[in-house]
């Protein structure tokens, strides 16, 4: 009697439940199966991974995160004719021409959408060492058209202490969020304009006393 | 003036991580990836994202290729820190999808030895199949379809096809021919 696909797959996926957990020692290494995902290495290499990655129920999980990972963030792969790799070559080149461009004139605060005469905010105060009180105050130079400004004040590490949303070119730190002497703290402010477009400041360091 | 209460990330970098979250995620969902597993990498991606800013880098500006850069990089820590902590793991599991279902569900012991050959015999049968072929037929038979064999493999569609045709076809023989196999009788 001929097994049909539909029980060899639940036959074998029953096994793999039922197998115990795996000893990790003899599983690939974590670069090897990141190696299977990009493509990269030899193809016996890449098989033997994905031989043992569809065997091993924990490597398969690593796998499916790294996969999925990968997925969203490549283009997917077809097998490219010649004439084809000709035309990615010319939009290379002529991408990588504009960039060369592009980075060459750009130079902080940063313009997002066509480029325009418009204006970067310029952050005012607080600025540089300041006591706690005035660093409470944001403010920046109006720019024309700007339909409103986001602010944010971020600590060292990265996270978001406060963030405002104002029309004005003024911004009070609310009265919830608490600030200590000896603290560091950096603000940008960025401008939107009606089409979408936004102009961000540089970042500026606060240091309170 | 309308002011808001901070959250836990800028809008900026929401707007990118949100971006590029939400594909996995949509990748993930098809593949029992867990959301925790998605959430604590990204989380990951965020405090990386915001030191990367903080020396000069537009986050908003930032290409995709290099958020998935970032986000493969938190990954494969993620994965590395689990597996140095396996061993605890390992044995909690063990505890509790093994030994607390076999006091709560008595079972056919004659029936699962049954079911335990028969996995036994389909894991043999493709332990025994050659190599390009076997790892093609596992990804089958785990659930995947075709066209993501050939995608994570970089083969055409016909050398994918080709090959597990034909690893379907030696399994079946295998398991036909095996003589303690129900199904060859």
């Amino acid at each position: 009697m001929t097994v049909n696909d539909s029980d060899l797959r639940s036959d074998y996926q029953r096994a793999l439940e039922h197998r115990r957990g795996p000893d990790r020692h003899a599983c690939p290494s974590v670069e090897a199966i990141e190696a299977l995902v990009e493509g990269s290495g030899a193809e016996s290499q890449r098989l033997a991974t994905l031989d043992h990655v569809m065997s091993c129920a924990a490597c398969q999980r690593e796998f499916e995160l790294l996969r999925a990972i990968g997925a969203a963030g490549r283009p997917r792969r077809t097998a490219l004719q010649p004439r084809t790799y000709a035309l990615a070559a010319a939009v290379v080149l002529v991408v990588g021409a504009s960039i060369f461009y592009a980075l060459g004139r750009q130079s902080e605060p940063l313009l997002r959408g066509e480029p325009s005469a418009i204006a970067a905010p310029v952050p005012l105060t607080p600025r540089g060492d300041v006591e706690v009180a005035a660093a409470r105050r944001f403010t920046w130079r109006p720019i024309p058209n700007a339909t409103r400004y986001l602010v944010e004040l971020v600590a060292p590490g990265g996270a978001v202490r406060a963030l405002g949303t104002v029309t004005d070119t003024v911004w009070q730190l609310p009265d919830s969020v608490q600030l200590d002497r000896g603290e560091e703290l950096e603000w940008w402010v960025r401008a939107e304009f009606p089409d979408g477009r936004q102009m961000r400041s540089s970042l500026t360091r606060v240091r309170l006393r | 003036m309308p002011e808001e209460r901070a959250p836990d990330v800028s809008l900026a970098l929401e707007r990118v991580l949100q971006r590029f979250a939400g594909m996995v995620r949509s990748i993930s969902a098809r593949h029992r990836v867990s959301a925790a597993d998605v959430d604590e990498v990204m989380q990951d991606v965020r405090i990386r994202l915001w030191r990367a800013r903080s020396s000069g880098e537009q986050i908003e500006d930032l290409p995709t290729s290099y958020i998935y850069r970032t986000t493969l990089a938190a990954a494969v820590d993620l994965i590395r820190q689990r597996r140095r902590g396996s061993h605890v793991v390992d044995e909690v599991s063990t505890l509790e999808s093994g030994d607390v279902a076999d006091v709560a569900a008595p079972h056919d012991a004659a029936r699962d030895v049954e079911q335990g050959e028969a996995q036994e015999r389909i894991m043999r049968a493709v332990d025994a199949l050659p190599d390009a072929r076997r790892a093609v037929v596992r990804m089958h038979l785990a659930g995947y379809e075709r066209g993501e064999i050939a995608a994570l493999l970089r083969w055409t569609e016909g050398k994918t096809r080709n090959l597990l045709y034909r690893g379907l076809a030696d399994l079946r023989a295998r398991l036909e021919a095996d003589p303690n196999s129900e199904r060859s009788q």
